[in-house]
């Protein structure tokens, strides 16, 4: 895993025309994962997908370390824009293979990652950053929906039909 | 709670009566009954009669309304805290990041207080250790409460409730609180001065 700030996309040899989402995580403030979705994960069966799942989580998790440090050492030191702006944005945590991990914070603390497969197109940073924006509205409309508690897992249809579209919206269809 | 124009917003007066209905409801209703002592039976109760007429008896069962009344506020408390919660992270979705104590403070103060009763804290003091004094000089949950101890219900029943909502609030931006409030008198009024103090880690 290659940590650092990627501004632009590699070109994809064979791949896709345009950048997909493959994993989108929601974190609680005391980084509990209360939601994951791995695109495509359907079309791979039994150890394949479990497999795939646990690769993500893990792709998840070490980003975390990534967010942390960004954010809260920059507060630290009274200084540094990362994360600062109204979208709570922290930029490309990290590089594993041909996909990228970006994230953002919410005022609460609520860390939102996205893993992206890079496309052809080179501006990818702008469609990451506008897609997880809807991603935080998206939370915080399924934060308002009195039946979840808060930072406990969350299971919402209309949660899951929204990133289904934001995914679909930004790259290939789920 | 008033929104932007093109939100749905609701009227004030019934945000009001709903807040006192709430209140009734969890204090005095069905809301607080499991939370009630059972009722002893015809002759157990007929049994215990000539005892509890002694003052031990008597402060004991005192202590133990005081004790229900407290789990019950508490419970009012909670219900303020979750609304808070919510509430906030909707205000603060398009904000830029609350770097210190202060600014989530004024925040409360200014946008929070403006979303839930249209208009601003009048007074904010703060002895720069943890400790804010949010002064609200007309506060508009209780200008249906009398001020005349007729009233069935106590005015500091109707601020248990907003001091879980800004505790809730200010939890969720990252300023972990207590918050207690006093109510002074004025005219046909309440001033109310919510005291948020700062639990450290």
């Amino acid at each position: 895993m290659e940590n650092g700030d990627k501004k632009g996309s590699k070109s994809g040899e064979g791949g896709q025309e345009r950048g997909q989402i493959v994993c989108v995580a929601v974190i609680a403030p005391n980084n509990a994962l209360l939601y994951m979705r791995v695109m495509n994960a359907k079309q791979k069966q039994g150890e394949a997908e479990e497999s795939g799942w646990r690769q993500m989580q893990e792709v998840v998790y070490n980003s975390l370390d990534v967010v942390e440090e960004r954010v809260w050492s920059a507060k630290g030191r009274g200084g540094g824009a990362v994360g600062r702006e109204s979208d709570g944005y922290v930029g490309c945590l990290a590089v594993v293979g041909r996909t990228c991990v970006y994230g953002s914070v919410s005022k609460s603390a609520y860390k939102t990652i996205v893993v992206v497969r890079e496309g052809r197109d080179g501006a990818q940073h702008n469609g990451v950053r506008a897609a997880l924006a809807a991603i935080g509205e998206a939370l915080v409309a399924a934060l308002m929906n009195c039946a979840l508690t808060p930072r406990h897992a969350l299971r919402a249809r209309r949660f899951d039909r929204r990133l289904l579209s934001i995914a679909a919206d930004f790259g290939d269809a789920p | 709670m008033h929104a932007t124009s093109d939100q749905t917003s609701v009227s004030e007066s019934a945000l009001t009566f709903l807040h006192a209905q709430i209140v009734d409801y969890h204090l005095r209703g069905h809301g607080g009954h499991c939370l009630d002592p059972p009722e002893s039976p015809p002759e157990v109760a007929a049994h215990h009669s000539a005892p509890s007429t002694m003052p031990q008896d008597a402060t004991a069962s005192e202590n133990q309304d005081l004790a229900i009344l407290a789990a019950k506020r508490k419970r009012l408390d909670a219900l303020g805290n979750q609304v808070g919660t919510r509430l906030v992270e909707r205000l603060a979705l398009h904000r830029s990041r609350l770097e210190n104590h202060l600014d989530m403070v004024k925040f409360i103060c200014k946008d929070f207080w403006e979303a839930v009763f249209n208009k601003h804290i009048d007074v904010l003091r703060t002895n720069h250790r943890g400790l804010y004094v949010l002064t609200d000089n007309e506060f508009r949950w209780l200008s249906s409460v009398s001020p005349t101890p007729q009233h069935s219900g106590l005015p500091e029943d109707f601020v248990v409730f907003p001091c879980g909502l800004i505790c809730g609030a200010l939890t969720t931006l990252g300023l972990p609180c207590r918050v207690t409030a006093e109510l002074v008198p004025v005219q046909s009024a309440y001033k109310c001065s919510f005291n948020v103090q700062m639990i450290q880690n």
